[in-house]
């Protein structure tokens, strides 16, 4: 996709923003986090809200660490 | 073999009753005859073969039945990584996935290193589609055509500057409608095929039972074309109302062909959007198959919850109402067939 970081405000939602951000990035986007934070996401944290923008994902990481991942 | 989506083919003896390199190019009339059948059941066929990489223009110049392979895979490499490449192009599990090889070290070779793989000789292959069920849809007896096709859009798309003015430039129309009659062959083969974007919660023959049964269904059928052509029936919905405002998804089936592009949500916004869908709430189950979570993705997308401590998810409708669809995708509303 030509959007770059810098374009996607942390409170926009990402599937507004950037229509070509689908159902397949998300699942990307979930695998990538997965990796990089070395945790588990499971089905029933994949919420609406949660995955809505930048900050509210942040947000979702930073808590899951916080209680062991 | 689950389903069989996808036959890899060896070239020297088995193909051809040869060997390419030595100067045979004497076609097996069996072997041609099978390919033949297999594209008109709309099955996939590609070619994995240890010869040079010159041999496939050259082979397509001079042999005819060179095109009924969507992908053709020749060089030195183990034949275990061509047929690997092949698997990974066209996104197709082993599972529904044949390699024919007459070389019985081949066949054995090629199961021992990819998992789930089939290896048949030609007569197996043969005694299997003389037996299977010879009933094909008409995206099915296409699907070979839009492998084709779908190559030509990626090509474009990779040559194209800007995504969003490639996707605008590719004229694609979604078409939701009642499920009609005729379509119960292409909604069984759907709710069949397709893995990565099922919800799969009943068995097929339960899913079919239930679709036919009530005439309070409602049972939507989305259509997919675009400049490069006309992928046909690529999604079936079916909902089962609780009452006048909620409803049960049973089914629900999108052609993974459609992964690309932010179709997919669309499709499943267009479905739920249709007037014969209009309720305040939805409810489904999902059950991770082993392959959808691209399915659970969607569902997230377009606006589903998960209910803690259980498989089921619920959309408000309002939600449904907030989510933007692409310029680029012109969504259609059709009272019966095209």
């Amino acid at each position: 996709m030509n959007v770059k970081a810098s374009q996607i405000a942390e409170d926009d939602s990402l599937f507004s923003t950037n229509k070509a951000f689908d159902s397949f990035a998300l699942l990307e986007l979930v695998l990538r986090l997965e990796e990089a934070f070395q945790m588990n996401i499971p089905d029933e944290d994949l919420d609406p809200d949660v995955f809505f923008s930048i900050n509210t994902i942040t947000a979702y990481i930073c808590d899951k660490l916080e209680r062991g991942g | 073999m689950r389903v069989l989506k996808l036959v890899v083919w060896d070239l020297d003896e088995t193909i051809l009753t040869g060997i390419l390199e030595e100067g045979d190019e004497e076609v097996n009339p069996e072997a041609l005859r099978i390919v033949e059948q297999l594209d008109k059941r709309g099955v996939l066929q590609a070619l994995a073969t240890q010869n040079s990489p010159d041999i496939i223009p050259m082979a397509e110049a001079k042999f005819d039945w060179f095109k009924y392979f969507v992908h053709k895979e020749a060089d030195w490499s183990p034949k275990s990584r061509k047929i690997r490449r092949i698997l990974s192009e066209l996104e197709i599990s082993p599972l529904d996935t044949l390699f024919v090889d007459e070389d019985a070290f081949e066949r054995d070779s090629i199961v021992a290193q990819i998992q789930d793989i089939s290896a048949w000789t030609l007569s197996e292959l043969k005694s299997y589609l003389d037996k299977a069920d010879t009933s094909v849809t008409e995206e099915s007896q296409l699907r070979p055509q839009m492998y084709r096709e779908q190559k030509s859009r990626l090509e474009e798309q990779n040559a194209s500057q800007d995504y969003e003015d490639f996707l605008r430039s590719c004229d694609i129309e979604i078409f939701i409608r009642p499920y009609e009659p005729q379509d119960a062959l292409r909604v069984e083969e759907l709710l069949t095929r397709t893995h990565r974007m099922n919800l799969g919660v009943l068995p097929v023959e339960e899913a079919i039972e239930r679709l036919n049964q009530s005439k309070e269904n409602h049972v939507l059928i989305a259509e997919i074309k675009d400049k490069y052509g006309d992928m046909g029936r690529s999604g079936v919905l079916h909902l089962r109302p609780n009452d006048s405002e909620n409803a049960a998804i049973e089914s629900l089936a999108i052609s993974c062909r459609t992964k690309a592009r932010g179709l997919s949500l669309a499709m499943l916004v267009g479905l739920l959007r249709h007037p014969d869908a209009r309720f305040q709430e939805y409810h489904c189950r999902y059950i991770f198959n082993g392959t959808n979570r691209p399915l659970r993705m969607l569902l997230t997308a377009a606006g589903f919850k998960p209910e803690r401590g259980t498989d089921e998810l619920t959309l408000r409708a309002e939600r449904l109402l907030r989510v933007d669809l692409p310029e680029w995708i012109a969504l259609t509303y059709l009272p019966e067939s095209r």
